[in-house]
């Protein structure tokens, strides 16, 4: 018998906050009714008062109940025998019984509040394709590697099929991205517009993890930001094609690659650092919804396809 | 104490009904407005509603307990499995000792899977989770249903209060027969929970790998205890019985056995679905049919269905349990065909759906249809001879002849009626839809994708066999009026041949990497443990005869003609074959181990990572086992899953190491007088004569045997005889053993004599069989790193160590304490597994006749002459001995018991007429099954060059872009799923 995890403790001032929020915002959309919605505010108020309560009791309740059970069927164990003992664990029990029947019933009416973080929780109705057949497709590929690791694929059949691979990604990649396009744009403006509001004017903001060449090109000749280089790429001596850093094999003509570094990566251009740290320190400071939001491009999907 | 206290419990049990259903409700609800904030308060409330019925059955359990610990024989369960004297724990324990109370831990069991799993599952999965409590609810009400109209534990006795209860049977109070029904109920239950999340994916359409990841570690739970609960089966038939054996084919041992063999099955073909979105159909189907299995596994145990060695008292809820299994086959067969679009990757539309569903029944309907009329022709069945009439040829030749008549009748009509079917309702329904399939394609035969589907067709063949063999008696009534009886020598003699071929492909699977192995590595990594193997068998032509381990063991076929000749000759080089093959498996697990810490080393040294491998060989060298399990601790998660099933295989392949002990097997039998010794192999007993013991409970009667191998000193056996004081006439034997690495020597009393103070023994040596319970706990811990919790990056390597000890530990002592929980009377009734008696068998001759036939004195069900204990076996045995010293031949024998008995006093089924059904029927399967994955493979094979990876050209290089380093961060980002 484990009653919910209800809530934890500061999600009720949070919902406090938004609803008192909410109420003022209204407040200010009608000001004839100025007096009513006052009223409504306090009551709204008193309603988020006494879901934190009510919250709090559940929390009391499915810690006290349990404990207060077992200590005292032990008690009785020790004190009387074993029947009683067990008759005490059974009252106990259906005492718990009681309340989280009790806490269904309230749930189902309306009555009693839901855990915070199924306040604003939604079911996505529809799964998304794109992103399981990305996750489909990474697997794949590490999958690749790992037979590559352990010398189940040649070299040749490796390059072949990763390629393949990769290329297919990148294509779910791009679609991904034009689909969310729109709506990054938009977290984006929001993010700037709470900048400017607590005082960090100007800094530019991009969600991370976005990937646009033209603004990367942009981003990178006006910031001129130290970018951390990634560990050096190998070139093959026969072709001259780049590698991974750790191939052993290259994986245009197969050749066994030496350990020495590729002087020029020359078809490769550095990878720009898609976290670039332009971003991150404003991030911790905005809201952490809005950051969430705008932080892994397929969440946001997840999200926005509900 | 209380008047009404019956009343307050069976009250409790339609309370928990109620409650169950209430939460079924608003689980439906929260599933219907998915879409609004209605229904994240109606899945609130459901998971309360959940926990409150988990809680209810556990105070339904603890009202029982309270009745068996304050004495209320008012109850009829509580009179018959407990009785005043009884200790505490014992009370406490025959709670879950019979039929009804058994059931009640059935379900509490369940429950607590249902708290695990609801809590568990926390705010994840918001879409799956309604149905997941729906369903489970649905399991609960179906075993409420069945509780409070069929077998009540709180039902009063008609006859009134007693004034003290039964008490339990000492004969089932022993260690073995406590432990491994509970670890199988774990196993069995713990069933529910994929099955659960696989309805869920059905009835929301979401049918990617999301139910897969979710339910994985309930998977392997629930596979790991059935196969726990297996072996330590095994381990109480050897232990306990008596008869020199471990597993005799017993329906319920198959019953536990096939669920096995379908989740084995499940857990390897997930892996495809969730690196390709290939086998949706397939997988759904199989956690279906392994929930399925469990139940009927269960209605096999408690209907007295099958004679069994485990049988309850028969009882009226095999109907329940059959309306049950009716609905679950219905209502996933219906779901299934409702989501064929999504399943098969189509466009869905609800004229799809409709066509789907109309068409599958359909074919059901009409293949019932078939199967009725095709049973009306062909003239009556005929088992017993009319008079003079016919002969006994004749009379085989008529019902062979009726047979061929039907089955042709069944497979005109069924044919037909597919066909038409799928021509006239399907293509007409489906008439202008767009029925092109997107499925994704492999690249390659050569690949683990293929070694998996033919894994996963040999396991399901295997349990198809099983099943055949387990359900031919019941079949074979049904439609040849015909009583037969399936004994061990008929599995013996066919499984072997299966269960080394699936073995075989286990070791070939390995061998096989994703996607596609390139030939010459394959060649390359094939070498090696083939060249071990080569040297093995070698080695064992040459000096195995020598060592005690003769390469090729004869035994007598068990039936006559060629395929009597081709099952024996295959039997006989088994035992070289099952080693080799350990051999090859072993070696093919050894070399990917090695390969994979070469890889690691490797990537080390290329990473510029400071080169820690040097400590690491330093442990391997010290102790392999800490380096070893170093690695395996420090794998990413996927790599993990992947080696740890290396170990499972490597566990998998010490219990086949065990079996193949099996061929040679030596028996003797003997009466030895004081002082006298008895030479087997390189070991002499020396009998010192007999020795009693008494105490509250039962008198105990030992013979003191000295055991010394080549003049060494092993120490003293004392096999034993109990009489206890309840049951007199009955004493149980007691096995006393040696155990050794090489063998076991496993020592029986059969009597003896207090004047003369002969003793008569049987002795078994049995090779290789610790290496079975070894095997086990290998399997054990291979399980234990496939579910090793995935952790943060950011934790510290102590704590994440520690953490998933703590949790894996905790989770497996959860489980095996459960398992441990004591159910002494499980078997309690009709039970013949007491084997009381001793049986006598002086030579070769009456061991093969013995083993032919049946005893068939109405109680012993389904044991053979050779193991049955009984009295009445005795006799027979004395007649036929009788007999054969006379100068009858075995088949003489056998067919004047067959005559006076009928063909069920037989072993196996007579292979005449349509008695061949029970392999021909199973192996057209399992031959049809082949050639359907031949056909599917075709298809799976891209006939695009472009996408076949036989075309010599590497793909096009494009130039790597911003998508690449995204891409490499995302792939290194992988391992937390």
């Amino acid at each position: 018998m484990t009653p919910e995890p209800s809530s934890t403790a500061p999600a009720p001032a949070r919902a406090k906050s938004t609803k008192k929020k909410a109420a003022s915002k209204r407040a200010a959309q009608s000001p004839v009714s100025a007096e009513q919605a006052a009223a409504a505010a306090i009551a709204e108020q008193a309603a988020a008062a006494a879901a934190a309560d009510e919250r709090k009791l559940a929390r009391g309740a499915a810690i006290a109940i349990p404990v207060t059970t077992v200590f005292a069927a032990a008690a009785v164990g020790v004190v009387v025998s074993a029947g009683p003992a067990i008759l005490v664990l059974a009252a106990g029990t259906l005492l718990g019984t009681i309340a989280l029947f009790w806490a269904s019933l309230r749930t189902l009416t309306g009555d009693a509040p839901l855990a915070t973080e199924l306040e604003h929780a939604s079911f996505s109705t529809t799964t998304d394709a794109l992103v399981e057949r990305k996750r489909m497709l990474l697997r794949a590929l590490k999958d690749l590697e790992s037979e590559r690791a352990v010398g189940k694929i040649d070299a040749r059949d490796f390059a072949a099929l990763s390629a393949r691979f990769r290329e297919e990604i990148k294509v779910l990649m791009r679609e991904m991205d034009d689909s969310l396009e729109p709506h990054v744009a938009r977290a984006e403006a929001l993010v700037a517009k709470h900048f400017v509001k607590i005082g960090l004017d100007g800094a530019p903001f991009r969600a991370p993890g976005r990937v646009d060449q033209a603004k990367d090109a942009a981003l990178e000749a006006d910031d001129a930001l130290p970018s951390t280089p990634g560990p050096r790429r190998l070139a093959c001596a026969a072709c001259a094609a780049s590698n991974e850093p750790d191939a052993r094999f290259c994986k245009s003509c197969g050749a066994t690659l030496t350990a020495e570094i590729d002087p020029a990566p020359a078809e490769a251009a550095p990878a720009p650092q898609p976290d670039a740290p332009a971003a991150e320190t404003p991030t911790a400071d905005a809201d952490p919804a809005l950051a969430a939001g705008a932080e892994r491009p397929e969440d946001t999907r997840t999200e926005t396809a509900t | 104490m209380w008047q009404s206290f019956p009343l307050f419990g069976s009250s409790l049990l339609l309370c928990v009904m109620v409650a169950a259903s209430y939460t079924f409700a608003v689980a439906v609800s929260a599933h219907m407005h998915a879409d609004q904030q209605r229904g994240v308060r109606a899945l609130q409330s459901a998971r309360f509603g959940a926990y409150g019925t988990v809680a209810l059955i556990a105070v339904t359990v603890l009202c029982l307990a309270y009745a068996f610990v304050s004495h209320d024989f008012r109850m009829r369960y509580v009179a018959h499995y407990s009785d005043r004297g009884m200790p505490l724990v014992f009370l406490l324990t025959a709670l879950w000792g019979g039929q009804d109370g058994s059931l009640l831990w059935w379900l509490f069991l369940l429950s607590l899977y249902i708290g695990a799993c609801v809590f568990t599952l926390g705010k994840k999965h918001l879409e799956l989770q309604p149905t997941i409590i729906a369903t489970l609810m649905g399991v609960v009400i179906f075993f409420c249903v069945l509780m409070a109209f069929a077998a009540n534990p709180f039902s009063t006795s008609v006859a009134g209060t007693r004034n003290d209860g039964e008490g339990l049977n000492p004969l089932l109070q022993n260690f073995y027969m406590i432990i491994h029904p509970p670890s199988l109920y774990v196993g069995f239950v713990g069933c529910t929970i994929p099955f659960a999340f696989a309805v869920a994916a059905l009835v929301t359409g979401r049918l990617g790998d999301e139910w897969i990841k979710a339910c994985r570690k309930y998977t392997l739970f629930a596979w790991l205890f059935l196969g726990i609960g297996n072996t330590l089966g095994m381990l109480w038939a050897y232990e306990e019985l008596g008869w020199g054996g471990y597993w005799a084919w017993d329906p319920v041992e198959n019953a536990a056995f096939m669920p096995f063999l379908s989740v084995s099955a499940f857990v390897h073909s997930v892996m495809i679905q969730e690196r390709r979105g290939l086998l949706k159909v397939w997988n759904v189907v199989l956690i279906c049919l392994t929930f399925f299995m469990t139940i009927f596994g269960t209605f096999l145990t408690r209907s007295g269905a099958i004679a069994s060695v485990h049988s309850f008292a028969q009882s009226s809820i095999g109907t329940y349990f059959v309306w049950f299994l009716v609905l679950v086959a219905a209502f996933c067969f219906t779901l299934i065909l409702y989501r064929w679009p999504e399943l098969r990757n189509l466009t869905p539309s609800p004229q799809l759906r409709q066509a789907a569903v109309l068409t599958g029944w359909l074919v059901l309907l009409l293949l019932a249809g078939s199967y009725y009329a095709s049973s009306k022709v062909g003239g009556p069945a005929m088992t017993h001879v009319p008079g003079d009439v016919m002969g006994p040829e004749a009379l085989s030749a008529y019902n062979a002849k009726r047979t061929l008549i039907k089955v042709g009748v069944f497979s005109l009509l069924a044919g037909g009626a597919v066909f038409a079917a799928l021509e006239l309702v399907y293509r007409r329904l489906t008439q202008g839809l767009a029925l092109i399939s997107t499925r994704p394609r492999i690249e390659s035969l050569w690949s683990r994708e293929f070694t998996f589907m033919l894994n996963n067709w040999g396991l399901l063949g295997f349990m198809l066999f099983v099943l055949a063999a387990t359900t031919f008696p019941m079949v074979s009534e049904a439609l040849w009026n015909e009583k037969v009886t399936v004994g061990p020598p008929y599995y013996n003699a066919w499984v072997q041949p299966l269960g080394l071929l699936i073995f075989f492909l286990m070791g070939l699977g390995t061998l096989f990497g994703w996607k596609k192995t390139s030939p010459e590595l394959l060649r390359k990594n094939f070498l090696r443990p083939v060249a071990v193997t080569a040297v093995y068998v070698v080695a064992h032509l040459a000096f195995g005869k020598r060592l005690g381990y003769a390469p090729i063991v004869w035994a007598e076929p068990i039936y006559g003609g060629v395929l009597g000749k081709v099952l024996a000759a295959f039997n006989a080089i088994t035992p070289v074959l099952a080693l080799s093959l350990c051999v090859f498996n072993a070696a093919v697990i050894v070399q990917e181990f090695a390969l994979l810490y070469l890889a690691r080393a490797h990537a080390r040294r290329t990473s510029g990572k400071p080169d820690d491998e040097g400590w690491v060989l330093w442990l391997y060298v010290c102790g392999l086992l800490p380096g070893f399990i170093y690695t395996m601790v420090t794998l990413p998660p996927t790599s993990r899953r992947r080696y740890g099933g290396y170990i499972v295989h490597m566990g998998i392949v010490l219990m086949f190491f065990g079996f193949a002990g099996k061929s040679w097997t030596i028996d003797k039998e003997t009466s030895l007088a004081p002082g006298q010794t008895l030479q087997i192999e390189n070991m002499t007993l020396e009998y010192k004569g007999p020795r009693m013991q008494v105490d509250t409970e039962k008198r105990m009667v030992f013979a003191d045997i000295r055991v010394s191998e080549g003049g060494k000193d092993r120490g003293v056996l004392s096999p034993a005889k109990f009489i206890y004081k309840k049951m007199p006439e009955s004493p149980t034997t007691e096995v006393a053993m040696l155990h050794q690495v090489r063998n076991d020597l496993y020592v029986v009393v059969g009597s003896i004599n207090p004047q003369t103070k002969l003793a008569s023994l049987q002795v078994h040596i049995n090779p290789l069989v610790g290496f079975i319970w070894l095997g086990c706990l290998v399997l054990i811990f291979g399980s234990g790193v496939c579910m090793w919790p995935e952790f943060q990056e950011d934790e510290s390597r102590v704590w994440r160590v520690a953490r998933g000890t703590a949790a894996i530990t905790a989770s497996i002592v959860l489980g095996i304490l459960l398992a441990l929980m004591p159910a002494p009377a499980f078997a309690q009734g009709t039970s013949s597994s007491l084997h009381s008696g001793t049986v006598k068998i002086e030579n070769e001759k009456e061991k093969e006749v013995f083993g032919a036939l049946r005893c068939m004195c109405g109680t012993c069900a389904r044991d053979l002459l050779s193991t049955c204990g009984c009295g009445e076996a005795d006799e027979t045995r004395e007649r036929l001995r009788a007999k054969l010293a006379a100068g009858v031949t075995k088949d003489q024998i056998v067919a004047e018991y067959a005559a006076e008995y009928g063909s069920e006093s037989l072993a196996i089924p007579p292979n005449t007429g349509a008695m061949r059904a029970i392999y021909l029927a199973p192996l057209a399967v399992i031959g049809g099954g082949a050639v359907g994955l031949g056909f599917m493979l075709r298809r799976w094979r891209s006939p695009d060059p472009a996408v076949r990876l036989d075309s010599a050209d590497p793909a096009p290089k494009s130039p790597r872009d911003a998508y690449d380093a995204r891409l490499d961060d995302e792939l290194r980002d992988l391992d937390d799923a």
